[in-house]
């Protein structure tokens, strides 16, 4: 029985883990921030990583693409990252649950606020550090 | 002495008051006239003051822009803006390559260190989108502040006896109000 426990639990850990090869698009209108992000995803074995300059161009890719995650900025022209949020909630099924999390100098309480009450998964400050984009992953995608 | 003759054609339109008030009447409206003048007076050179400091650092940064051509504090700072991405660029290169010569070391642990030194490299690059977020609000700011002053003077130039009062000359960036990630990670527990 204990053999059998051992099985399940692995069979059930491969099912459940993370796919590293999973679209990722990564949202900010500035392109060193694009390029910081997407590097750091590199480096956590994340792959297939794609980027939008602001939320219109971010649903461009989405209208193409069907991505697993959406890591965005917020203040962006002409479509910001809470706009860009709304929009993806809004949306029919899968790209209304897509995981979203914000990254974003906007640390205001009423802001994070705002931005949890519209569905966003997850929220990081800026600046941040390769840890903490990790563990806000995790707690969005599950361990990895 | 019009406003004074005006006053008086005023008052003597009062036959109810007495000459004598009629004089502390004039009297104190003409110290309360004083002041006000010289309130505005004191307006107007404070604003101009602001004015020929705001030009007098647009020929400073002209002159200290290698190519010569007159800037002004938005042209400055989005100069800024372009520099800090340029050099952030190039730092990103750089250990983007450290990162593939990384991949082809045989030991394990080199390879390790040197990834978590371009990692590190990664997230100092930050400096760059939070330096050009910063500087755009100030630059915003001071499009505004000169915008106002300007226009201010130039009311102040049409009508000297009238006060203009601007409550919101001074809006810069806020930074009162802010959460710390720990703040925001107990709103997402």
């Amino acid at each position: 029985m204990l053999l059998l426990d051992l099985c399940a639990t692995q069979i059930w850990e491969k099912f459940m883990a993370v796919d590293k090869d999973m679209p990722i698009l990564v949202v900010d209108d500035f392109k060193t921030m694009r390029r910081i992000v997407t590097n750091l995803l590199l480096q956590l074995g994340f792959k297939n990583i794609g980027d939008a300059a602001d939320g219109e161009a971010a649903l461009e890719c989405l209208a193409e693409k069907e991505y697993k995650l959406i890591i965005s900025d917020w203040n962006m022209e002409p479509m910001s990252g809470f706009e860009l949020l709304q929009k993806i909630r809004s949306s029919e099924e899968p790209l209304k649950s897509i995981p979203f999390v914000m990254i974003t100098a906007e640390s205001k309480p009423e802001n994070v606020v705002k931005a949890k009450q519209a569905g966003v998964n997850n929220y990081i400050v800026k600046p941040f550090n390769a840890e903490t984009l990790k563990g806000k992953l995790k707690s969005v995608l599950g361990d990895f | 002495m019009d406003i004074v003759n005006k006053i008086g054609e005023i008052l003597a339109q009062c036959p109810d008051i007495s000459e004598n008030n009629k004089s502390t009447m004039l009297a104190q409206l003409m110290e309360l006239f004083n002041e006000r003048a010289a309130s505005s007076s004191n307006l107007y050179r404070n604003l101009e003051s602001i004015r020929v400091k705001i030009n007098n650092t647009k020929k400073e940064i002209s002159a200290a822009n290698a190519g010569g051509a007159v800037l002004d504090a938005k042209q400055a700072l989005d100069q800024v803006v372009s520099s800090t991405e340029k050099a952030a660029d190039s730092i990103l290169d750089i250990a983007e390559d450290i990162q593939k010569v990384a991949a082809n070391i045989e030991s394990e642990s080199e390879k390790e260190k040197l990834d978590k030194y371009t990692q590190k490299i990664f997230e100092e690059c930050n400096f760059q989108d939070l330096t050009g977020q910063l500087l755009q609000k100030v630059i915003v700011t001071l499009q505004f502040i000169e915008d106002v002053v300007g226009d201010t003077l130039d009311n102040i130039d049409i009508d000297n006896s009238s006060q203009s009062e601007d409550e919101h000359l001074m809006n810069g960036p806020a930074l009162k109000n802010e959460s710390s990630q720990d703040d925001i990670d107990k709103m997402f527990d």
